[in-house]
């Protein structure tokens, strides 16, 4: 009975110390207009489809681009484009720890690029 | 009670009726639009600012009459900044945005988006002007979107 005890108590504790996690194995969703996941989630995940991201695009003169894209476990695609500072700044924070989140319009325009990096998002596993 | 009392009373009446007049908030009112946060103000002071600013616009008003002018518009710096200046595209730049526009032609014609032609568009962009750039990014990402170009990878599309 005390060997029960005790391991039940390990085991709350090992799930307490586990800590919150953001998305469900950060999966890559791609919903209407809406894409999310962790690049970290996407990376670990068994399919080699789910992809995520942004890219900066710049040339002398002309003002910065950021490109994010995202592919779910479906293969379904989605893309966002947009010369605007406040969204090429947020692209820029975009990290390997980072859980991603861009709505995009009707003609493709990014109208927001959310990257947040806390304990909550996923950290790649070696392969 | 002697003299002297009587008008030590009415210094301190006097004096109390003053502080009350000065300590009593001014009548609240809306803040014209565009107006800098002011400090509070007491009511004699809120009373002398009302009447010079309407002494102002009244000897505004009569001059621009006097002199045949029509009243100031306010100028805001978006309307003082000059446009910006766009240089026209390079005869260069006219060919390679011609070879872009060819480039997607072609990926809508095979409804596909391959790695070759991101990788493709990806030299055409760094030779366009900034005009021809925006709008070959602006006519490739809807279609792929839309699904009028299937992308046969996952990344960045160019």
């Amino acid at each position: 009975m005390k060997k029960l005890w005790l391991a039940l108590v390990v085991t709350l504790a090992g799930s307490a110390y586990a800590g919150q996690h953001m998305g469900i194995g950060g999966e890559v969703t791609v919903n209407g207009t809406v894409a999310q996941g962790s690049l970290s989630g996407a990376y670990n995940s068994a399919d080699t489809t789910q992809q995520i991201g942004c890219m900066l695009y710049g040339t002398p003169g002309s003002p910065a681009y950021a490109v994010c894209w995202a592919t779910d476990a479906k293969n379904v695609h989605m893309y966002c484009e947009s010369d605007d500072p406040a969204v090429v700044q947020a692209a820029a924070t975009v990290s390997n720890a980072s859980y991603l989140i861009f709505i995009r319009d009707k003609a493709g325009q990014c109208l927001s690029v959310s990257a947040y990096g806390d304990s909550t998002t996923d950290l790649k596993r070696p392969q | 009670m002697t003299r002297r009392g009587l008008a030590a009373l009415a210094a301190i009446a006097i004096a109390g009726a003053a502080a009350g007049y000065l300590a009593a908030p001014a009548p609240a009112k809306p803040a014209p639009s565009g107006a800098l946060v002011q400090a509070p103000v007491t009511h004699v002071e809120a009373l002398d600012r009302e009447a010079l600013r309407a002494l102002l616009r009244e000897e505004l008003a009569a001059l621009h009459v006097a002199i045949g002018e029509p009243a100031p518009v306010v100028v805001t710096p978006e309307r003082a900044a000059p446009a910006l200046e766009r240089e026209p595209p390079t005869p260069e730049q006219d060919e390679n945005h011609v070879v872009g526009r060819a480039l997607l032609d072609d990926a809508l014609a095979r409804r596909s988006w391959t790695p070759e032609d991101a990788g493709r568009l990806r030299v055409v962009l760094a030779s366009v002007s900034p005009e021809q750039r925006r709008e070959l990014i602006r006519e490739l990402i809807p279609a792929l979107n839309e699904g009028r170009l299937q992308p046969t990878f996952s990344g960045p599309p160019f």
